[in-house]
């Protein structure tokens, strides 16, 4: 039996440190590691000496660029049926959410999305429903588990093991599915903040949040983008439903039941009053910091440090004062 | 011409401005006295299939919205959605099951789909009580259909209604656009539209509308429906303990350096 983790790299050639923490919850089920990782800018060398997994197979055919679940879940399928794997598992991100239920279907099996802590003894996940107000803790009855992973609540891997075998998949038809398969194009969206210069929003250890008290986007980008400069590359920017849907920030950076779900060490809420459905995707950060005119909102109840004023004033002096 | 034939799967959640409250139990949330409403994201759902009946060519587009529960207040949900305009809706009663799971849900609308000969499912991404955003994706892998999830925009080609393009969330910044034929699903996001409210007068008029009801062992009797996982206990997280209020930023800022957080 072993555990499948699917990888995913970054442009700089490394494992995304939500492939770490996944590589965290991976060793916490106990069997030898074997990762995939599709579309891969990795050299084999690096792959060799990542080592932290037992067999890493790759495939840079074409038909894996856009990531569509339509190709990869029944490559996904062959590889858990041939490899005798016993649990497979994925990032709850957009293409984690994308691919595990597809996979669920293929394979006849009741996949278990955002696993926030897994009891190994007891063989019993956790994960969050009804937007993070309750835990259900689930047994599974099946022999093949198929899970996605909080990984924000999972500390990335950092132990080292020999290096891994790798191993190229030869696909031999241009595709492995019999169905039609969407045609994507990437459409890039207009923002005015450069997210690539800030570190991903699920493993930032800093993050700023802004919410309808910015008012507009010029605010949410003139207040909060000199606040998160402060913490030397290692804050990335967040923002609410309503920031979102007035154009503050692109979706990608919606936090939430639905949106993004994170826990960095320090979480800063400005103008934000914190909806049920924003704080599914906060809470568990390990220090948050509300600025608001409010001291009744939902926010402060669940802050550590709660700052009652004008944000417009607040925000600039703490950038200053940092 | 081809016709459009769309099919809307809706589900009925506790409202989603009320905290859930678990049972004595623990084995489920309290349901007398709360509001229980459509799945909000399925709600985005209804209003793009009536988007969709009002801009394509007068007769080309069908809606049906159909409601698998064990619970016939679902009905009062089917009632809204033909209140606003949606042609036909379908209860599947599930009365005497266990709670299905997302596996079990999608096989029985495959079966659905299949038999109605449906050309495209539109719901929403994700319901917000199991949170599981499972149910699109499993039914198109079912189907071997195209998945085209979290749409923030649909639009189907005019002339021959046989393509679809839908604006499509991804992990980075940058959204992506996916062409894919029909048939298809599709998930909805919330930017995709805003729902429209049903008005009390449209309410009265379906009032006596029949709403057809089939039943799971009269009308899918093959449908493995068992339970693959079990749900050993539900809790309320931890609470965390109370913060504090700081009176100025020099103070935030002693706090915070207390901590070691900066």
């Amino acid at each position: 039996a072993s555990t499948l983790a699917f990888l995913e790299t970054t442009s700089n050639a490394e494992l995304t440190s939500a492939s770490l923490s996944l590589l965290s919850a991976a060793k916490q089920l106990n069997n030898p590691i074997i990762g995939i990782t599709l579309n891969t800018n990795l050299t084999l060398e690096q792959i060799k000496s990542s080592g932290v997994v037992k067999t890493l197979y790759f495939s840079n055919n074409p038909i894996f660029k856009d990531h569509l679940p339509e190709n990869i879940t029944p490559l996904l399928q062959k590889l858990i049926q041939d490899n005798d794997i016993s649990n497979f598992i994925i990032d709850n991100n957009v293409l984690g959410k994308n691919i595990l239920p597809r996979l669920g279907a293929l394979m006849d099996i009741q996949p278990i999305s955002n696993v926030v802590k897994i009891d190994s003894e007891t063989n019993t996940l956790f994960r969050p429903i009804y937007a993070g107000n309750i835990i259900a803790q689930v047994v599974t009855k099946q022999p093949i588990n198929l899970l996605s992973i909080g990984t924000s609540l999972f500390n990335e891997y950092s132990g080292e093991e020999s290096p891994a075998e790798v191993e190229e998949l030869t696909i031999s038809k241009d595709r492995v599915t019999n169905g039609p398969i969407p045609e994507a194009i990437v459409q890039e969206q207009d923002t005015n903040l450069d997210t690539t210069k800030l570190p991903e929003l699920t493993s930032a250890k800093v993050i700023v949040a802004g919410g309808a008290g910015l008012k507009n986007k010029e605010n949410f980008d003139n207040v909060l983008l000199p606040l998160a400069q402060k913490f030397n590359n290692s804050a990335a920017i967040g923002g609410t439903r309503v920031a979102v849907d007035n154009g503050y920030c692109p979706n990608s950076l919606q936090i939430g039941q639905t949106g993004k779900v994170v826990a960095p060490d320090l979480y800063f809420a400005i103008g934000l009053s914190g909806a049920i459905q924003h704080l599914a995707g906060m809470k568990n950060s390990k220090c948050i910091v509300a600025i608001n005119e409010d001291l009744e909102a939902p926010i402060c109840k669940i802050a550590d440090y709660s700052l009652q004023g004008d944000l417009f004033k607040i925000v600039p002096e703490l950038t200053d004062k940092l | 011409m081809n016709k459009l034939k769309v099919l809307v799967p809706v589900k009925r959640v506790l409202d989603y401005q009320l905290k859930p409250v678990l049972n004595s139990a623990k084995s489920g949330i309290e349901t007398t006295g709360f509001k229980f409403s459509i799945n909000p994201f399925d709600d985005i759902a209804i209003e793009e299939a009536l988007n969709l009946q009002s801009s394509l060519p007068k007769g080309s587009v069908t809606t049906h919205a159909v409601s698998i529960d064990s619970n016939g207040h679902c009905r009062d949900i089917l009632k809204n959605c033909l209140a606003k305009g949606i042609q036909d809706v379908t209860w599947i009663n599930t009365q005497d099951t266990p709670a299905l799971e997302p596996l079990a849900i999608a096989k029985i609308l495959k079966q659905f789909v299949t038999e109605g000969d449906y050309n495209m499912v539109l719901l929403g991404k994700q319901a917000i009580d199991d949170d599981s955003n499972h149910t699109g994706q499993m039914l198109a892998g079912l189907l071997n259909w195209p998945q085209l999830t979290n749409a923030s925009k649909v639009e189907v080609s005019k002339e021959k209604l046989d393509m679809v393009t839908v604006t499509s969330e991804t992990d980075q910044a940058a959204d992506q656009v996916l062409n894919a034929p029909l048939p298809c699903v599709i998930t909805a996001d919330l930017r995709l539209n805003t729902p429209r409210y049903v008005s009390l007068p449209k309410l009265m008029k379906v009032k006596r509308k029949p709403i057809k009801e089939l039943t799971l062992n009269k009308n899918f009797p093959d449908i493995d429906v068992s339970q693959r996982l079990n749900i050993v206990s539900l809790n309320e997280p931890e609470l965390k303990k109370p913060g504090i209020v700081v009176g100025s930023v020099d103070e935030l800022i002693t706090k915070l350096k207390e901590s070691k957080l900066i």
